[in-house]
């Protein structure tokens, strides 16, 4: 369940330089779903992974967070 | 104390100025919370809420200033708005343009554009959508319009890479 | 007590900080505005609102609103706190590190968010602070029902902030204010964070927080 919804998940967590808590708020917040706490729990919805896939980026790709 | 300054309430920490309150903060508060708007509601829906929030705020305060100099034109209270912008500290507006029936505003500084460009660089979509519902408060105060004949838009933005900021105020 | 926090205010309100030719106001590092407090309100209020419509999303939504209270702590205080005009007016009456605590919070008294005191300050452990007449509390409860929740984002986000400025971080010792020293101070396990346990907006008669270290 939700295998690339938990890769999605740890790879903002995990970007250089983030502060995870406020980059997994922001990732939730875009998705419109508790990802961060809720993704090991739910299916790979293709649609909802593209979704994912899309905040993921823009949230790594911006940068620094302050 | 100028029109366009607040009176300070030493003893309450109040900033007022047309009765509205008035309080301080940069860019990075600004910014941020802007984007986490746009993060929470979406992009789109963000821009309608902030345009829409700044000209609720912006109307009853211009409002009450223009109230204490009924005998300015049109042309005047729209001047006025643009050095209240100003001294504001959220930039250098030219709405020498701005008409009763619309028309555009020149932002030759923008603190919006300027802090998103200081903090994350380019943007992938127009920032200022204060000034614009700043703008359109403006004018409809200044004209007394009715708020649901405006509508306001960003056309270009600095912070997107644009030499200057220009906004568009439609009356219906 | 060394802090003048009346002398403090007079002087800092004095300074008549205001847009400059270019309309902006380049101040302590950063660019200020002399903003609107119905519109931080309405845009603030108005997306904690729709996120409480799911509420798995309502902390995140807090969190986002708190840590924009944790960056202008940061900046904001930062900024001011290594100031020429810090060092004019508040460094001669520094003693401690505490006082330092005392003299933002004077300063803060000056951008009218309503009077911040310091009720309680535990050296490197706890900051407790009221807030009359709090612009978010106050904007609540003009334009909604009593809130079943505070509603201080940016105070409660402030006052961590500030704590982690002086003891997380050393201000004291004129750090710069890079995004690099952000990250080490608020991802430190040891970082404060803050708690509103009072608010007018749910009905008490004043907005009360606590910051403290994470558990």
């Amino acid at each position: 369940m939700g295998v690339r919804l938990v890769e999605i998940v740890e790879r903002v967590k995990n970007r250089p330089g983030g502060l995870p808590g406020v980059d997994l708020a922001r990732l939730n917040l875009k998705v419109g779903k508790a990802l961060s706490r809720l993704a090991a729990v739910m299916a790979d919805d293709p649609v909802l992974v593209a979704c994912a896939e899309r905040a993921a980026k823009e949230i790594i790709s911006e940068g620094d967070t302050q | 104390m100028s029109a366009e300054r607040p009176d300070f309430d030493a003893g309450r920490n109040l900033l007022l100025l047309g009765e509205r309150r008035i309080i301080f903060h940069c860019h990075h508060y600004n910014l941020f919370l802007q984007r986490s708007i746009e993060d929470g509601l979406g992009p789109e829906e963000a821009t309608r809420l902030q345009v829409a929030a700044a000209m609720e705020s912006a109307r009853p305060l211009l409002t009450k200033l223009y109230a204490k100099e009924p005998e300015l034109a049109l042309v005047d209270k729209l001047l006025l708005a643009q050095r209240l912008f100003g001294s504001l500290g959220f930039g250098q507006a030219d709405c020498t343009d701005l008409t009763a029936h619309g028309g555009q505003i020149r932002l030759l500084t923008s603190h919006y554009a300027i802090g998103w460009l200081a903090k994350w660089g380019t943007a992938s979509r127009p920032v200022c959508h204060f000034p614009v519902g700043f703008w359109m408060g403006a004018l409809c105060a200044a004209a007394e319009l009715p708020p649901e004949r405006l509508q306001g838009r960003e056309l270009s933005c600095h912070a997107q890479g644009d030499a200057r900021c220009l906004l568009e105020i439609e009356v219906l | 007590m060394a802090i003048d926090e009346q002398k403090i205010i007079e002087a800092v309100s004095q300074l008549g900080i205001s847009g400059n030719e270019e309309g902006l106001i380049p101040a302590f590092g950063l660019y200020l505005t002399q903003h609107m407090a119905d519109y931080y309100n309405r845009i603030s209020f108005a997306m904690a609102h729709r996120l409480e419509r799911t509420p798995e999303l309502i902390d995140d939504g807090q969190t986002l609103l708190m840590e924009a209270g944790h960056g202008c702590a940061f900046h904001t205080f930062g900024g001011i706190m290594k100031s020429a005009e810090w060092d004019a007016v508040v460094r001669p009456m520094l003693q401690t590190k505490e006082d330092w605590v005392y003299g933002m919070t004077a300063v803060v008294n000056t951008f009218g968010w309503g009077r911040w005191a310091v009720r309680d300050l535990v050296p490197g452990q706890r900051l407790v602070v009221t807030v009359q007449d709090s612009y978010e509390a106050a904007g609540y409860l003009r334009d909604y029902p009593r809130s079943a929740s505070p509603r201080c984002y940016l105070a409660t986000g402030g006052v961590a902030g500030l704590m982690n400025l002086l003891y997380v971080g050393d201000i004291t010792q004129g750090p710069e204010l890079s995004d690099a020293y952000y990250k080490q101070v608020f991802r430190s396990p040891s970082r404060f964070v803050g708690t509103e346990v009072l608010c007018r907006a749910v009905g008490d008669p004043l907005c009360l927080f606590i910051a403290q270290r994470l558990p």
